[in-house]
């Protein structure tokens, strides 16, 4: 048989904790400051039990390990973030300065999304965050490498506008000598940078020509 | 815009379903409904409430008959003509209750939430929906004749996009506009008449053996199809099928 024992103090209700406080036996009350106490946590027992023994007089450190924020970040906050990353930095007007920050930024959000994306579910039932998870992870993949891409084609051509290549006029300014090629990359692995191979553009019919859309 | 939202909720195809019902707020009126449904996803994943809800949906256009979903007791909503993901939430008032349940019909299991398995559809295609003689490259425009109404009539019937929604408003479970559909589309064109006999009876036969159910002429279908499938594509159906057991050799 047990006695459930809560040890309350005796007393009227308004004075049982001043009694209380002054009839703790445990620690001395004039030793009471000399104890440091350390609370691990801040919730609700931990912030109770930090308060309760300060204002005992124990010297209370508090130790709180921040855990990650309780809104979880889906696999579209990373997809969409992604999306504007690439509209900003790589989109149709772009430059070295704008490529390079796109670079590290998507290097960024991609770390982020290995340590902290939040799939609900398991492998083995139907899931659809799963899914657009594994989609994005070949996203990240194919971005840099846009990025690459875009970076080594120091021209503007076709859609694309390479703000340090323009006419006075701040028409495309195309180079034909260095650039009359589609670059096509070859995967080397995850991490690795991925080799170019050069795919000439040969024109036999046409007439290789300048637009000017003014 | 606020809504709530009762969804069906089903974890597998042998579990046992039931209706969840979330609150949603701040929904704008120019959102369409799958917009919508990203949106409760986000917040049930973000805030760890549920499982996110599954819906089929791939195109959201119009074109790829994914997105079935029975909504306040109409497929693809309250609104003709149309597909789930071009319905707009300013078709429904601020502070309405929306029911949103999956296709119901034998044929058409649950795989969870609110998707379906609709290969039932493949399955009557692949039984017949085809031509198998060889038409060789693109002829030149008017080299075969095809009389102007005709040509109409096959293209409005190819305009099925192979939703389920004539099934799933079918009382019967009926997917004889479907059938019908595909049937037309091929039969009313002179490259598909070769083997129309054989075709309706192949895939009238797959359709049910597949436990779709026989066709009441209610048309429920007509009505709730997102591409206005008309029901003379049944009739036609219908005198093909008889058509076929009259004159097919049975060796």
């Amino acid at each position: 048989m047990m006695n459930l024992d809560s040890k309350i103090p005796a007393g009227p209700l308004a004075e049982k904790w001043t009694n209380y406080k002054a009839s703790q036996k445990l620690v001395n009350p004039a030793n009471k400051r000399k104890l440091d106490i350390i609370v691990v946590g801040t919730g609700l027992a931990g912030a109770s039990a930090a308060a309760s023994l300060g204002a005992m007089g124990f010297n209370v450190d508090i130790f709180c390990i921040q855990d990650s924020p309780r809104r979880a970040k889906t696999v579209d906050h990373f997809h969409k973030a992604l999306g504007k990353i690439m509209w900003e930095y790589c989109g149709m007007a772009r430059n070295t300065e704008s490529l390079t920050k796109a670079k590290q930024l998507v290097s960024e959000l991609e770390n982020e999304f290995w340590k902290s994306v939040f799939i609900p579910g398991t492998a083995n039932e139907m899931n659809p965050e799963l899914e657009k998870a594994y989609r994005l992870e070949d996203y990240f993949e194919l971005a840099q490498l846009v990025i690459d891409d875009a970076m080594h084609r120091e021209e503007s051509c076709g859609g694309h506008f390479r703000t340090e290549h323009q006419t006075q006029d701040g028409e495309t300014l195309r180079d034909d000598d260095r650039f009359m090629y589609v670059a096509a990359w070859e995967y080397q692995g995850h991490g690795q940078p991925e080799t170019m191979e050069k795919e000439p553009l040969v024109y036999e019919h046409i007439q290789i020509a300048k637009r000017n859309y003014k | 815009m606020k809504f709530t939202l009762h969804i069906w909720r089903q974890e597998n195809a042998r579990a046992k379903g039931h209706f969840e019902t979330y609150p949603l707020e701040g929904i704008s009126p120019e959102c369409s409904f799958l917009e919508m449904l990203d949106i409760l996803n986000e917040q049930l994943i973000s805030d760890h409430i549920a499982h996110p809800v599954c819906f089929d949906n791939d195109c959201r256009e119009g074109i790829c008959g994914m997105c079935g979903l029975y909504i306040n007791g109409r497929p693809h909503g309250n609104d003709d003509g149309i597909t789930t993901c071009q319905l707009h939430m300013r078709k429904f008032k601020d502070g309405d209750d929306i029911w949103i349940e999956p296709w119901r019909a034998k044929p058409f299991p649950v795989i969870r939430d609110l998707v379906v398995d609709r290969s039932a559809f493949d399955k009557i295609i692949q039984a017949g929906g085809y031509i198998s003689t060889t038409t060789g490259g693109v002829p030149d425009a008017n080299t075969i004749p095809i009389p102007k109404h005709k040509a109409d009539m096959a293209m409005d019937a190819a305009s099925c996009i192979g939703c389920g929604a004539c099934v799933a408003a079918c009382k019967n479970a009926s997917a004889m506009l479907f059938v019908g559909a595909k049937v037309s589309h091929l039969t009313l064109l002179p490259q598909g008449q070769i083997e129309a006999a054989d075709r309706v009876h192949k895939m009238v036969c797959k359709m049910d053996e597949l436990g779709f159910g026989s066709c009441t002429n209610t048309y429920a279908c007509e009505a709730e199809c997102p591409k206005l499938i008309k029901r003379q594509n049944i009739s036609r159906l219908n005198r093909h099928w008889i058509g076929a057991l009259l004159g097919r050799d049975r060796k």
